[in-house]
């Protein structure tokens, strides 16, 4: 076992072939990372993200080997992955305005050149969901391409394959948790490509940290949305006075930690209507493909 | 399948272009990756970036909507 790399959330470790996504507790708030992690935020994501690719292995298959083959120390945090050859285009399908997409509406009253209708504010539910791709460069910023960009990238016949499956997925996630109490607004998707050069769904799925997950009742077009599981950390980081949001960041006091613990598992329990100490942190529902 | 890296082979032609004495700075890089794939599938070759690779980038962007939000403060 070899650690490859070290990310802001996640590391990454190779196994002979296989590749190793480990999630810790760490929590971030305007993207910056915090010092003090929220307990099994990094299983409960890993959880979900399982949840999900089982859910999901109809539409696309996943790069899930196994959810328990990885070393008991990340028992319940670690996903055992195929090793793909990546899309080089992240997959992004909005169905709010929110982030980027909000920022290319107010300009142009398009994303990712698909025009929208006026009138739309921050937090708008969409007439329907939207595939905006942006690009994977190594240098310069990731930007938003359009879908002609992207069939000029990786072929027509690909690029439609990428579009219907990624709205696919965050349709049946979205509809999935609106009616559970969580509005899915967007995801990013990453695919890669066996050695057939079949499509394969990789990263993590549908979690909180690759999608912006908002709590129903608190829906409100026009302002800025209240994240279903880490508002508590984003309203205390507020009322910090003299912090910059920039790194370093505070240390969260503990009625924040554990009151933000309790939002993770109420996401992961409204969706998947299973109580999390059911779950468990090696049981998981894996479809693979 | 064959693969190649587009961003690799944009540095591999920069690389190549400086040794004869062009700068070869990206101006824009959607075209420059767009153009980097165009050719490697002309030659058969899919345009896709190694896994390891792939997810040393995905692992420093940190969460998603950090990101998307990061994009947006840049734009706006």
């Amino acid at each position: 076992m070899r650690l490859v790399h070290s990310g802001k959330i996640r590391d990454l470790y190779a196994d002979g072939e296989d590749l190793i996504l480990v999630a810790s507790d760490k929590v971030s708030v305007y993207d910056v990372v915090l010092p003090t992690p929220i307990p099994d935020k990094g299983k409960i994501l890993t959880q979900l993200s399982l949840w999900w690719f089982g859910r999901l292995a109809d539409i696309a298959p996943n790069h899930v080997i196994s959810a328990t083959d990885v070393p008991a120390e990340w028992a319940g945090r670690a996903v055992r992955c195929r090793r793909l050859e990546m899309i080089p285009v992240e997959c992004i399908a909005r169905g709010y305005l929110a982030g980027l997409g909000l920022d290319s509406y107010r300009a142009s009253g398009s994303v990712s050149g698909v025009p929208l209708p006026p009138g739309l504010a921050e937090g708008s539910r969409l007439p329907e969901p939207v595939f905006t791709p942006s690009t994977k460069a190594t240098t310069g910023h990731d930007e938003f391409m359009t879908f002609d960009d992207m069939a000029a990238e990786v072929g027509t016949e690909m690029a439609a394959e990428l579009r219907r499956i990624t709205l696919e997925v965050y349709q049946r996630g979205a509809d999935l948790a609106a009616a559970r109490g969580v509005i899915i607004a967007d995801t990013k998707l990453e695919f890669g490509q066996a050695e057939d050069g079949s499509l394969v769904l990789a990263d993590e799925v549908l979690t909180s940290d690759s999608s912006r997950f908002w709590a129903a009742e608190d829906w409100q077009p026009g302002r800025p949305q209240r994240y279903l599981d880490k508002q508590f950390v984003r309203d205390w980081s507020s009322t910090i006075t003299g912090w910059d949001r920039r790194p370093p960041g505070p240390p969260i006091p503990e009625h924040v930690v554990s009151a933000t613990r309790a939002r993770y598992i109420e996401a992961f329990e409204r969706i998947t209507q299973d109580r999390w100490q059911e779950v468990g942190p090696c049981s998981s529902t894996t479809q693979t493909s | 399948m064959q693969f190649y890296d587009p961003n690799k082979l944009i540095e591999d032609v920069q690389s190549l272009l400086r040794s004869d004495g062009l700068t070869a700075e990206i101006t824009d890089s959607l075209t420059a990756q767009i153009g980097a794939s165009t050719l490697l599938r002309g030659l058969g070759i899919t345009p896709a970036i190694d896994a390891v690779d792939a997810y040393k980038r995905i692992l420093d962007s940190g969460p998603w909507p950090d990101a998307d939000d990061r994009r947006a403060a840049r734009s706006g």
